[in-house]
């Protein structure tokens, strides 16, 4: 029939994955059938335009920056599922008693600031900020109004005054938000 | 050789006459309307078999896994459901298999956007309309992103539309290779019965299939799909167009008028929403052949994806492979529901009325009603619904 993905998961890498990850197997395994769905192609790795077929992905207005962050550490412009399931990891719940390793507060925070640092240089700069907002607000508040934001914005977390943001003050920023909230998915078992 | 065709020649000569008999006899008690219950047994058994399949996997797979330490407690799961995709549970099938709850869901334009409230706070927005006198005070706070980032991620991992082009996936087993996702080899005694099974598809069920397909249509040509289509054609008279050509709709939308317009011609079968669809959701409703005026009559029909399913996945195989595989499922089992007329109301819009259609449809099949269209399939997203979004979210900066 050759369908489906004729790769199954292995015991050994469903291990490997829960012990990177924190995944349950269960969870590993659904998530492994949304991934070899994805795949169209069947070739066991994602493209960027796997990604944007997913309808509700595509009108997303930050869809750009979210695809980009699954291809952070790619070098042949395609994602592995260990790779997918890295970057899902950061959004499981953070539980009390458990060891957390990509879903700590500060792991999430760190990804929401990847999310804002385009040039991947450990600072969110004017123009940076600028790019977003346009992402986000498309052609519906005028320049002018986009950049006293932007720059209100800096002005606000920059507390070392280099006119750029660095992680420190990004955290701090964002020290009275609920990032556990924010940034977590309910996975059911 | 010689042996194997002297057997088969026995063993046909033997069961020719009962199995002639009893054909006859089922011939003879539908025509008088009753049956002899074989359909019914023939069922009950499969269900039996595969429930027994199924707990013999939950079983074997346990054994297996051995290791019950990592069993995350997750809270409670709440009962609210997201309002514009209502997820029935089939009450027989149960197939909704969800990995993650939904906080936030964007749809083809904001008002179909779904997001749980409560827990989630709205965007702050500090100075509301009290200010009217001079600009309008935006304020964007760096955490602003994180609710689209976080609905982004979600749709990775779950959505409402690419599942819906993909066979739905079963709960348990059904025996048939090609259902079979997850399962390697787990024991013997579940390969013998899937060994059986397959016998009895190939070798009894298939040729039987067969044989009546043959005698029903005649004879063979070239062009297999286009044979159907003849011989549907012949059968009885359909309305071609191009989907395509926007010309083509107004000529068809035409020919739908006339036809409608002579009381004595039979009624028009509508498949509205313009694609196939694995039958646990219903898709957006092509509005033209609501807009002609007539009665619509809506029809719910729901397949028990447990014995054969009747999805065709033209991406993925061509109309014979899809054929082969209904001809050796176990059956296929439809329910139909014939469902009250439905007249549109004087100021409704095409679409309003089919939409409204939809909903009853979606409701009696137990399907999820979506609002996605279903050309989805081939086509990528408007370019309107992302600038959709983004004007929402401007919105909720400017605190309206």
């Amino acid at each position: 029939m050759g369908n489906k993905s004729s790769l199954l998961l292995r015991e050994e890498e469903i291990a490997q994955i829960q012990e990177e990850t924190g995944f349950t197997p269960n969870q590993i395994e659904r998530l492994y059938s949304r991934f070899t769905s994805l795949d169209k192609n069947d070739c066991g790795t994602l493209s960027r335009d796997d990604f944007l077929r997913i309808p509700e992905l595509a009108i997303n207005p930050l869809s750009e920056r979210i695809v980009h962050s699954f291809f952070a550490d790619s070098h042949d412009d395609r994602v592995n599922f260990l790779q997918f399931m890295r970057v899902l990891s950061h959004f499981r719940p953070i539980r009390k008693n458990r060891e957390n390793k990509l879903n700590s507060r500060e792991e999430k925070l760190r990804f929401a600031f990847s999310m804002y640092d385009l040039d991947n240089d450990g600072k969110i700069s004017r123009d940076e900020l600028l790019a977003i907002l346009h992402m986000m607000v498309g052609a519906n508040i005028s320049e002018e109004q986009l950049t006293s934001i932007a720059e209100r914005t800096i002005l606000e977390a920059d507390t070392n005054n280099d006119q750029m943001i660095c992680f420190e003050e990004f955290c701090h920023a964002l020290e009275r938000t609920d990032v556990e909230q924010k940034m977590s998915i309910r996975f059911l078992n | 050789m010689a042996l194997i065709m002297s057997v088969v020649s026995l063993s046909i000569s033997i069961l020719y006459t009962p199995f002639l008999l009893l054909v006859l006899c089922v011939i003879f008690l539908a025509s008088i309307g009753k049956s002899l219950g074989v359909r019914r047994l023939y069922v009950n058994i499969l269900l039996k078999l595969f429930e027994y399949g199924r707990q013999h996997i939950e079983v074997a797979k346990k054994v297996q896994r051995n290791d019950s330490s990592d069993e995350e407690e997750e809270p409670p799961i709440p009962d609210d459901k997201p309002p514009s995709a209502i997820i029935k549970e089939n009450g027989i099938n149960g197939t909704k298999m969800s990995v993650i709850e939904r906080q936030e869901i964007l749809g083809p334009s904001p008002e179909l956007n779904y997001k749980r409230s409560s827990s989630q706070e709205r965007i702050q927005n500090g100075h509301r309309t009290d200010q009217e006198k001079n600009e309008v005070n935006l304020e964007f706070h760096l955490s602003h992103c994180l609710d689209l980032v976080k609905a982004g991620v979600e749709s990775i991992i779950e959505d409402q539309v690419t599942s819906v082009f993909e066979a739905e996936e079963l709960r348990s087993w059904n025996l048939l290779t090609r259902t079979n996702k997850q399962y390697e080899f787990l024991t013997w005694r579940l390969t013998i019965i899937w060994a059986m099974g397959f016998l009895v598809r190939y070798m009894f069920l298939l040729p039987l299939r067969v044989l009546i397909f043959v005698i029903g249509i005649g004879q063979r040509h070239g062009g297999f799909l286009g044979l159907l289509q003849r011989a549907l054609a012949r059968a009885s008279p359909h309305i071609w167009f191009e989907r395509s050509e926007v010309k083509d709709r107004h000529a068809v939308a035409k020919r739908l008028k006339e036809h409608i317009s002579v009381p004595d011609n039979p009624p028009i079968l509508i498949f509205p929403e313009g694609t196939c669809i694995n039958n646990t959701s219903v898709m957006q409703f092509k509005k033209g052949s609501f807009e002609v005026g007539g009665i619509i009559y809506p029809v719910a029909i729901k397949y028990d994806p447990r014995f054969g399913d009747a999805f065709w996945n033209s991406s993925r195989y061509g109309m014979l492979h899809y054929l082969l595989n209904m001809m050796t499922s176990w059956a296929i089992v439809c329910d139909i529901w014939y469902l009250p007329p439905m007249y549109r109301e004087p100021h409704e819009s095409a679409v309003d009325f089919a939409n409204r259609v939809k909903s009853v449809i979606a409701r009696r099949g137990g399907l999820v009603d979506l609002m996605w269209d279903g050309q989805l399939k081939r086509m990528k997203p408007k370019k309107e619904w992302r600038e959709l979004q983004q004007e929402e979210f401007s919105k909720r900066l400017k605190g309206e």
